[in-house]
């Protein structure tokens, strides 16, 4: 990723469609690599959540009211849903701290 | 998988702490971290080529307090004990476990509970009006339809108010039904239900049989003795039903709040001497359990 002072125009950014990957985040203009998934096999530590994950996106609705109406309340005013929270933390213990 | 998730959660609360039960997808150990502090959401951040982006939040949980579950090993079924927990206070918990002993990645949210006196471990509910009998020979200070407001109060006052078959020359039974209040509706199963008769015996002898324990529910009628009261002095009887005698089933509310009790005691007659039978209170309490069973 890089940061450019300008949008080209729509026709140089359709040029490099499959190449270069023009866009703006926050109002600053980027370019990056073509997005591609990686290349081989997925890392063990990574292949290794994946029952996990696939768990999680199915079983939201096997939680009774309650425990989603928690799930809700904490995500609220962040940019998860329940669901989504609920995903992260059947995964992993990160997005919490006990003090 | 060492992963768990929380799938459901309920309460039974007491005069100073509150039982907790949690059911949980895979069979795991569990720890309840539990707070009166308000858990803070942060903003959480990272750097990408010297540039700070959001990565999202973050949550602590702060000035907390754990008590492990009731349950050996790892279970389906987590049930915790959180004391210094009373009416009217909120706290926060949270559930950590171990599968196999090794640390699971998993945590649950945070659930946030005040302790509102319901459910309650147990219920106690008085005499509120008359029933379908009114038979008592004798009310002290009321008589027939309103013995009920001898037997409910929550203090018992011995022969100041009580109902009695006194000086009945008879040997049959005498049958008062009291009705009760409602019960509110509750996330809990009735466990069982008691009715306690506090009652004495007036001269006599010991083993004579006076009184039977009775409940009247949609036109059935349950009545459990006869049974001897040995004391002069009032002492409490209690009867408990498991089930329901009328389906033989876990009592339900609606079955509760339309049931009668009451009781049935008689005077009986020796050759030169004779037993009557005084009550003084009447109720029933009701055991409440959590809506989460094995």
């Amino acid at each position: 990723m890089a940061v450019i002072k300008k949008l080209p125009g729509l026709a140089i950014i359709n040029g490099f469609k499959g190449t270069l990957d023009f866009y703006v985040w926050n109002g600053i203009n980027c370019v990056r690599s073509w997005p591609r998934p990686p290349e081989g096999p997925r890392s063990p530590a990574v292949q290794a959540t994946w029952p996990a994950f696939s768990w999680a996106t199915k079983n939201w609705q096997s939680l009774s009211q309650e425990v989603q109406d928690a799930y809700r309340a904490m995500a609220a005013g962040t940019s998860l849903t329940g669901r989504d929270l609920f995903i992260k933390l059947y995964i992993t213990k990160k997005y919490t701290s006990l003090e | 998988m060492n992963e768990f998730a929380v799938l459901d959660i309920g309460y039974l609360h007491y005069d100073n702490y509150i039982r907790v039960r949690v059911r949980s997808s895979t069979a795991v150990h569990l720890t309840c971290y539990f707070t009166d502090k308000t858990p803070v959401r942060h903003k959480a951040t990272r750097l990408v080529r010297g540039a700070t982006i959001s990565a999202g939040a973050y949550w602590c949980f702060v000035g907390y307090l754990q008590v492990e579950q009731d349950e050996a090993g790892d279970t389906l079924i987590h049930t915790f004990t959180v004391p210094d927990w009373s009416f009217g206070q909120v706290k926060w918990c949270l559930f950590q476990g171990t599968i196999s002993g090794v640390e699971s990645p998993s945590v649950s949210p945070y659930f946030k509970h005040a302790h509102n006196n319901w459910p309650v471990a147990s219920l106690i509910l008085r005499p509120g009006g008359q029933g379908v009998a009114c038979q008592i020979k004798f009310g002290t200070p009321y008589g027939c339809p309103n013995h009920w407001d001898n037997v409910n109060e929550a203090v018992p006052d011995e022969d100041a108010s009580q109902v009695a078959s006194f000086w009945i020359t008879t040997t049959f039974y005498q049958s008062d039904f009291y009705t009760f209040a409602n019960l509110p509706p509750a996330s809990a199963l009735i466990d069982r239900i008691t009715l306690t008769l506090r009652l004495r015996r007036q001269g006599g002898m010991a083993y004579v049989r006076l009184f039977y324990y009775q409940l009247y529910l949609a036109g059935s009628y349950d009545l459990t003795g006869p049974y001897a009261i040995g004391n002069i002095n009032y002492a409490d009887f209690t009867k408990a039903y498991v089930a329901n005698p009328f389906t033989s089933q876990r009592w339900t509310f609606s079955e509760v709040s339309a049931l009668q009790a009451g009781l049935a005691i008689r005077s009986y007659w020796g050759v030169g001497w004779s037993s009557y039978a005084l009550c003084t209170q009447v109720f029933l309490t009701i055991h409440f359990d959590f809506l989460i069973q094995p």
